[in-house]
């Protein structure tokens, strides 16, 4: 009989405490403003061992990857010098527009035209921690609230989007990337900027979203930037189109999309923070 | 000491899960070590230890990298506590069966998260499920956990790892 209360005592403290989480995991599942203290201080003592443990991966990384990848290494090479070409080529035409931009700056100034303010501050970040979860793509930064970071500061890196900011703590944050299922992205179309859309994140490392105009043209190998409603400012590089579709029983026209930023290589990051 | 090192071990996995661990994925799969160790703890201990484990591990796991506050703790508390609940009818010696126990924990482990996805927000179809990834989830756990399995067995042998 004893025995018979000990087993069903366990099974019951087990029921509540699964009820208790599924009500926890109910409030919490939408973006929070503040952290609990607990949290905050888990990840206060965490995200610097996982930092130092970061560094020293990518210093043993940097040190064997050059001996190991030798020839996709001199392959890159190559391509990098025919590329530098090109590059060379389009800074000759950008500085000569350049000049005629320069030029109507100084006309614009002189018509007393109001310029539009510079709304955001960037710091650089590191990446300490990935979510080791397969199934969704946050991680951790190691910049927080003594920062100045805030909820949904934007994070985007020398190739393009990366995410948002979910949640603050002292010395870290979590951030969200936009190829999670939880994330979405409103873009334009960078050859023609009046085709606009959403794109979302999936559970197998894709974006995929729609146009909201159905006429709208949008080919294989179109660049799309973010469009600046929402969360997110207008002009940053989202990815590459791979993909059009169009199914009969829905009438938009749906696209997949490669992000410009390889996400699995990604360690650091620029953390744009809105000033006011 | 022996319970000191079991959650030594514990911390040690979750910091080496978010960096080093993510280097050894397999077409971007990383392994699941915190389940893998969740159930050959669970194989040892009874299963109110079993679940404090599996519990603590994933409010951790919740607290720095979930979205949502307490879907891991429910995953891995549920887990540790069922393991914990057979472990006295399945045999020790037998390797197979931490492989066939990591293989259905995973299962669980992914349909939880699959429920998750679609509560929250996102519309996933059934078309949409990347069948390969689970697959080698379900693998790759199963098969780290064979030797997880030999070491924390031979451990726990020589009384040095203790639940």
């Amino acid at each position: 009989m004893a025995k018979d209360n000990k087993k069903n005592r366990s099974a019951i403290i087990v029921t509540s405490v699964v009820i208790a989480l599924i009500i926890v995991v109910g409030i919490t599942s939408n973006q929070r403003e503040n952290l609990h203290f607990i949290e905050k201080w888990l990840g206060n003592v965490i995200t610097p061992i996982q930092k130092s443990t970061t560094t020293g991966i990518n210093f043993v990384r940097d040190a064997v990857n050059p001996v190991v990848n030798y020839s996709r290494i001199k392959r890159e090479n190559d391509g990098l010098r025919s590329e530098v070409e090109d590059l060379r080529e389009q800074i000759i035409k950008a500085r000569l527009e350049r000049d005629e931009l320069e030029e109507l700056r100084s006309l614009s100034y002189a018509l007393n035209y109001v310029p539009k303010e510079e709304n955001y501050r960037h710091i650089a970040a590191n990446i300490v921690s990935k979510n080791p979860g397969n199934w969704f793509d946050t991680f951790v930064i190691d910049i927080g609230e003594e920062n100045g970071v805030k909820l949904d500061s934007v994070v985007v890196s020398s190739n393009g989007l990366v995410g948002r900011v979910f949640e603050v703590g002292g010395n870290w944050s979590k951030v969200i990337s936009i190829i999670d299922n939880n994330s979405s992205v409103s873009f334009q179309i960078m050859r023609n900027k009046n085709f606009k859309g959403i794109i979302t994140g999936s559970v197998n490392y894709e974006l995929s979203g729609y146009l909201f105009d159905p006429l709208a043209e949008v080919i294989v190998g179109d660049k799309l930037l973010t469009s600046g409603l929402g969360i997110y400012p207008s002009g940053i590089l989202i990815g590459e189109v791979i993909e059009v579709s169009r199914t009969t029983d829905q009438l938009l026209k749906t696209i997949t999309v490669e992000p410009s930023v390889n996400f699995k290589r990604l360690n650091k990051v620029l953390v744009y923070i809105p000033l006011n | 000491m022996g319970t000191i090192l079991a959650w030594l071990i514990v911390l040690l996995n979750f910091i080496l899960q978010g960096t080093l661990f993510q280097y050894f994925s397999i077409f971007g799969v990383v392994p699941n070590t915190t389940l893998v160790i969740i159930v050959c703890f669970a194989l040892f201990s009874d299963k109110n230890k079993g679940a404090i484990y599996g519990f603590v591990i994933g409010i951790m796991h919740d607290m720095l990298y979930g979205q949502a506050l307490g879907v891991y703790a429910l995953i891995y508390m549920l887990t540790g506590y069922f393991i914990g609940l057979i472990n006295r009818k399945v045999f020790k010696d037998n390797l197979i069966i931490s492989f066939f126990i990591t293989a259905i924990a995973t299962f669980f482990y992914i349909l939880v998260n699959i429920t998750l996805i679609y509560v929250l927000r996102h519309d996933i179809a059934l078309s949409d499920l990347p069948i390969l990834s689970i697959i080698i989830q379900v693998l790759y756990n199963s098969i780290i956990s064979i030797f997880v399995y030999l070491y924390v067995f031979k451990l726990y042998k020589k009384r040095i790892l203790k639940f």
